[in-house]
């Protein structure tokens, strides 16, 4: 059941949430213009919020997040949709779009949530968690973690029993199983893409086993199984709950491989595993850690004596592609590798593999735009129109991009790309309304 | 208006009807959630401990095992000897 669109005006429509959404946001909103957010999971923050640490720093990553979310949440020019999925965006001038929003009902009343998590508790339903990568269950009245914005319940209706023990349960009686989706028509001046990246599907290369295998996982399960807000007690384990003490890591898992359709560098990939390895290290001392690459990339500030460090902290790093991966009957793995060092074939056993994913476009938002082709490189990222001197210009007039929207990045660069877009989006706005 | 705004679940199965599948997933947790309390009893046990008593694969165990943990329904009580498997116990 829908409503009747709900009309509001704004200086500019940012599309995604996560780390390069927010900086827009909060630069845009700081120069006096007025931003809507709209994020389309239950959350705000994106992947960031659910690293362990960044690279190379060290620095807790959610510590850096969680500051950001707070300033553009309380921010008085900015207004935040999550669970907000944008139906189309349509160019009317030079100076004005109009865009079709549904904000996807939590069956919860926002503003009377206190996030007392009691639903959670009486909701008798469990279902994997998806913001623990299936690891452990979830409610299906649930909040997604403790540092989630906004700290709201929402209930997963899908998998609901409709048992009532919630709303029996709720202090605020806020839960409303009768609430419905509301859609939304905005006119803004200007639109930034923020909309991220996805992380390489492994289950696409066979002979690595992923999603066979027990014991082997992506590096994102990896970062869950590394942050506070963990999955397990510790590291160890998702096949038997073993603590592993000989882990492998297989950089370059569908980047830099036309086999797959993804023939560029994740750009992040070998510091990220850099970082992981150090953080298991400390988690694990007694653990041998190993890394298979093809080559290190470590080109940014600080990079190379990260590298260096990992070294020195008794890291393994062996050249060589992996072949295949085969699991033993107790859920050891077997890999197969040229050593390009010796130029041989080698097999080496190790009891946790951990796939270095890369990074894939998202092409979510390339549908949205109607008559106005929203063309893409030949990577299926968004086209930069000038990707030297304006990296942030789509091929759409008056619609930018910031983050990893463009392709592969870290952090900083989607910071640095997001400070360029909001630049970009004022002037327009400055400009068209001369 | 507040026992009004406490029975919208009642409306809504008159909307939307929960499927079998749910209600069978459901009672096969509920069995699960049993077992594994019972093979806990008054004891600690390891993931593959916990998998023979149970039945369950190790990764079933571990899943079940590491959700309790999360809902503080079981806590962490050490490390094995061999620092291989930590041991869990029911929470009181």
């Amino acid at each position: 059941m829908t409503t009747q669109p709900e009309k509001l005006n704004f200086d500019v429509l940012i599309i995604g949430g996560g780390i390069a959404g927010i900086e827009a946001a909060i630069n845009i909103a700081n120069n006096g213009f007025k931003v809507i957010l709209a994020e389309k999971d239950l959350t705000i923050g994106g992947k960031m919020l659910l690293l362990s640490k960044v690279f190379p720093t060290l620095d807790c990553s959610a510590c850096i997040t969680t500051p950001k979310i707070s300033e553009a949440d309380r921010h008085p020019n900015i207004t935040i949709f999550t669970n907000t999925e944008i139906t189309s965006i349509e160019k009317q001038d030079a100076t004005y779009f109009k865009a079709n929003l549904v904000k996807h009902t939590r069956f919860v009343e926002e503003e009377d949530c206190t996030g007392c998590q009691l639903c959670e508790e009486a909701c008798p339903v469990v279902v994997p968690d998806q913001y623990q990568y299936g690891m452990v269950g979830r409610k299906a009245a649930y909040i997604p973690f403790n540092i989630a914005s906004p700290r709201v319940a929402t209930i997963d209706i899908d998998n609901c029993i409709l048992c009532g023990a919630c709303e029996k349960a709720c202090p605020t009686h806020c839960i409303n199983f009768m609430q419905a989706d509301k859609n939304y028509r905005l006119i803004v001046k200007s639109v930034i893409v923020a909309t991220g990246f996805k992380l390489f599907d492994a289950t696409k290369i066979q002979r690595y086993q992923y999603g066979t295998a027990k014991n082997i996982i992506n590096a994102m399960q990896m970062e869950r199984l590394l942050a506070p807000t963990r999955p397990y007690n510790h590291v160890i384990r998702p096949g038997d709950g073993r603590v592993p003490d000989k882990i492998a890591y297989v950089l370059c898992t569908g980047s830099r491989d036309f086999t797959v359709g993804n023939p560029i560098c994740s750009q992040i990939c070998c510091m990220y595993s850099l970082k992981q390895a150090q953080l298991l290290m400390g988690a694990l001392p007694m653990a041998d850690v190993t890394i298979y690459y093809i080559s290190i990339r470590s080109f940014g500030k600080g990079f190379e004596e990260f590298y260096e460090q990992a070294k020195s902290m008794g890291i393994n790093f062996v050249k060589g592609k992996i072949g295949n991966i085969t699991e033993k009957e107790n859920g050891n793995l077997i890999l197969r590798y040229e050593d390009v060092a010796s130029g041989r074939l080698k097999e080496s056993e190790h009891d946790l593999v951990v796939l270095s994913v890369g990074v894939v476009p998202n092409e979510d938002a390339s549908s949205l735009f109607g008559d106005a082709e929203w063309k893409q490189d030949a990577f299926h990222f968004p086209l930069q129109k000038d990707l030297l001197f304006n990296p942030s210009l789509s091929n759409i007039n008056g619609i930018f991009m910031a983050g990893t929207t463009t392709g592969p990045m870290d952090i900083p660069d989607a910071i640095l790309s997001a400070g360029a877009a909001s630049m970009e989006a004022i002037q327009y706005i400055q400009k068209t309304a001369l | 208006m507040q026992d009004q705004k406490s029975q919208t679940f009642k409306a809504k199965r008159e909307q939307h009807e929960v499927s079998q599948q749910l209600k069978d997933e459901l009672k096969k947790f509920n069995a699960t959630k049993k077992k594994v309390v019972e093979a806990f009893g008054e004891g600690e046990l390891n993931i593959p401990e916990l998998a023979e008593k149970t039945g369950l694969s190790r990764e079933e165990a571990l899943y079940y095992a590491m959700t309790f943990l999360k809902f503080g329904w079981l806590k962490t009580t050490r490390l094995d000897d061999m620092d291989e498997y930590y041991y869990y116990k029911i929470s009181k």
